[in-house]
Formats: structure tokens, C-alpha cells, sequence
């Protein structure tokens, strides 16, 4: 399970920092489909944030998983 | 370091804001401030000059945390002065879209105007405005630390999303792209990341401390 939190948290750190790093692969398509969708239209603000959100999620998973690892250690 | 020694308190602020005020007259003589064009380029041109204050304020406290040295110590000694030059900026920018505003609203409707961009000034000059009047000790004794603390990190975050999402506009949808732009976007980029640094590194200290954890018996 730990272990499990921990890749999932290091592959979603990791496509973060890709879109963070080559927003011009994906933002122009997800800023068309807010603008095709008028009812979401508003919520194209969160867009780039999108990735930044991914990164601190992907983090926050890793730490989370190496506290658990820590407590089980010393629960042992 | 000159930094430490005397770039510090109302001595640094008024520093920033006297350079950054004269940069802006000094831009503003050779515009024609009659033109909405130009009020337009001076509204960049004082963001711009607003931008590295406030990715200073909002990464002091963890390039200190992650950095104990003269740069992190001074950084996080003049945070709120930092905050205030980044305030000061601001009131230029201000300034030209109030020119804008009431001189030329028909432009500034057409051109300039964008219901999203009205969504985030709106509530970024309301935080930057209780920011700064909070900053201050007979007001911020108006309110108990934790809704100090709750006002001053919604607000820096608003901000910074605010100021960050502009350049990440620029480079990714605008297509006007100019070398600060990149400065900028990837400035926030790595004030944001040295804060979630120092936020992991914090957590996990304190999951390798028990102590720290359960406090003491």
C-alpha cells in the first residue's frame, strides 16, 4: 500500500512537472475544450494550474507514504 | 553582504519604491499617456516591475528554512517590506487602469476588458489592500493570529497564482512571448517549488522525530 501511494504520488509529481515544463504539448487543447464546453467556460482559470496541482498532490502522496513508512518502522 | 547591512526595513522599501517610481516616469516621458496603447504598456510595464517583490515575499520563509544563510535571513527579515514594495508597485498599475477606466472606457471595454481577468483583480487588490493594512501592528491586532495567518497565506497564494497565471497565459496562449515572460513564469515556478520543498522536507523531519510529533509527556 505504502509503496503503492509512493509510485503513484512519484508518477504524478513527475506528469506535473512535465506540464509545467512543456505546457505547449497540452494547454491549447484543454483551454479549446473549456471553450467548447460554455457551461465549464468559467473554469478555464484553474487550466494552468492544472499541473501545479499534480505536482503538489504527486508530493504530498510521497511524504504521506514515507510518514506511514516511519511510523510502521517504529511501531515495530 | 550589502543585502544584510543595509537594504533592510522602511530602508529597502523606499529604496524599491523611489527606483521603481522614477523607472516609471522615466517610461512615461517618452509615451504618450493620452493613448490608451501606451496606458496599456505602462499597465505591463509596472507588473513588471512588481512581479520579483512578491516571489520574494512568497518564497522567504522557505529559502531560509532551506537555505539558514544571509540571503534566507534577510529575506525572511524584510518579508513584509518585500510585501510592501510589491504593494507599491501595484498602486502604479492601479493608477494606469484607473486612467484607462475613465479616460478611455470605450478601449478599455473592447481591448482590454475580459470578464476572467475582472474575476481575479477584483479580489487581488482586496487581498493585497487587507495584506498590507494587516501588516501594520495596531490593525493587525484587530485580528487573532490565526485569522492573521489564514488571510496572509490565502492572500500570498491568490496572488501569486494571480501574477503566475498571467505569464503562463503569455507563453501559452497569447503567443506574444517575450524573454520576461519566460523569467517570470519559471521565477514562480521556482518560488512555488522552494515552498513545497520546504513543506516536504518539514513533514518528513518531523515523521523521522517522534518527539516532534507527540510533543512532550
Amino acid at each position: 500500500m505504502g509503496a503503492a501511494s509512493m509510485l503513484t504520488g512519484a508518477c504524478l509529481a513527475l506528469f506535473g512537472l512535465v506540464g509545467v515544463s512543456f505546457g505547449s504539448l497540452w494547454a491549447p487543447g484543454a483551454l479549446q475544450f473549456f471553450a467548447d464546453h460554455e457551461s465549464w467556460a468559467q473554469l478555464e482559470l484553474i487550466v494552468p494550474f492544472l499541473p501545479i496541482l499534480m505536482t503538489a498532490t504527486g508530493v504530498r502522496l510521497v511524504v504521506q507514504s514515507r510518514q506511514l513508512g516511519a511510523k510502521s518502522r517504529g511501531a515495530s | 553582504m550589502i543585502l544584510s547591512k543595509w537594504a533592510n526595513g522602511y530602508r529597502l522599501f523606499w529604496l524599491v519604491t523611489v527606483t521603481t517610481s522614477i523607472a516609471v516616469v522615466v517610461k512615461m516621458g517618452g509615451l504618450d499617456m493620452a493613448s490608451p496603447t501606451d496606458i496599456s504598456s505602462m499597465i505591463q510595464f509596472s507588473v513588471r516591475c512588481s512581479v520579483p517583490w512578491l516571489y520574494l515575499a512568497f518564497a522567504a520563509s522557505s529559502v531560509l528554512s532551506l537555505f539558514p544563510g544571509s540571503f534566507g535571513g534577510w529575506s525572511k527579515r524584510n518579508r513584509r517590506y518585500l510585501g510592501f514594495c510589491y504593494a507599491s508597485a501595484m498602486a502604479w498599475q492601479l493608477t494606469f487602469i484607473l486612467m484607462m477606466m475613465t479616460g478611455h472606457w470605450t478601449y478599455y471595454s473592447d481591448e482590454v476588458y475580459a470578464f476572467g481577468d475582472i474575476i481575479v483583480q477584483v479580489p487581488g487588490y482586496l487581498f493585497l489592500t487587507a495584506m498590507t493594512v494587516t501588516s501594520f501592528r495596531p490593525v493587525r491586532q484587530l485580528l487573532s493570529a490565526r485569522h492573521w495567518n489564514m488571510l496572509h497565506t490565502i492572500g500570498i497564494y491568490f496572488l501569486w497564482g494571480t501574477v503566475w497565471s498571467t505569464y503562463w497565459y503569455e507563453l501559452y496562449y497569447y503567443g506574444d512571448i517575450q524573454p520576461i515572460d519566460y523569467v517570470y513564469y519559471w521565477g514562480g515556478i521556482l518560488a512555488w517549488g522552494l515552498r513545497l520543498w520546504a513543506w516536504a522536507r518539514a513533514r518528513s523531519e518531523l515523521a523521522a522525530d517522534p518527539l516532534a510529533q507527540t510533543g512532550p509527556a
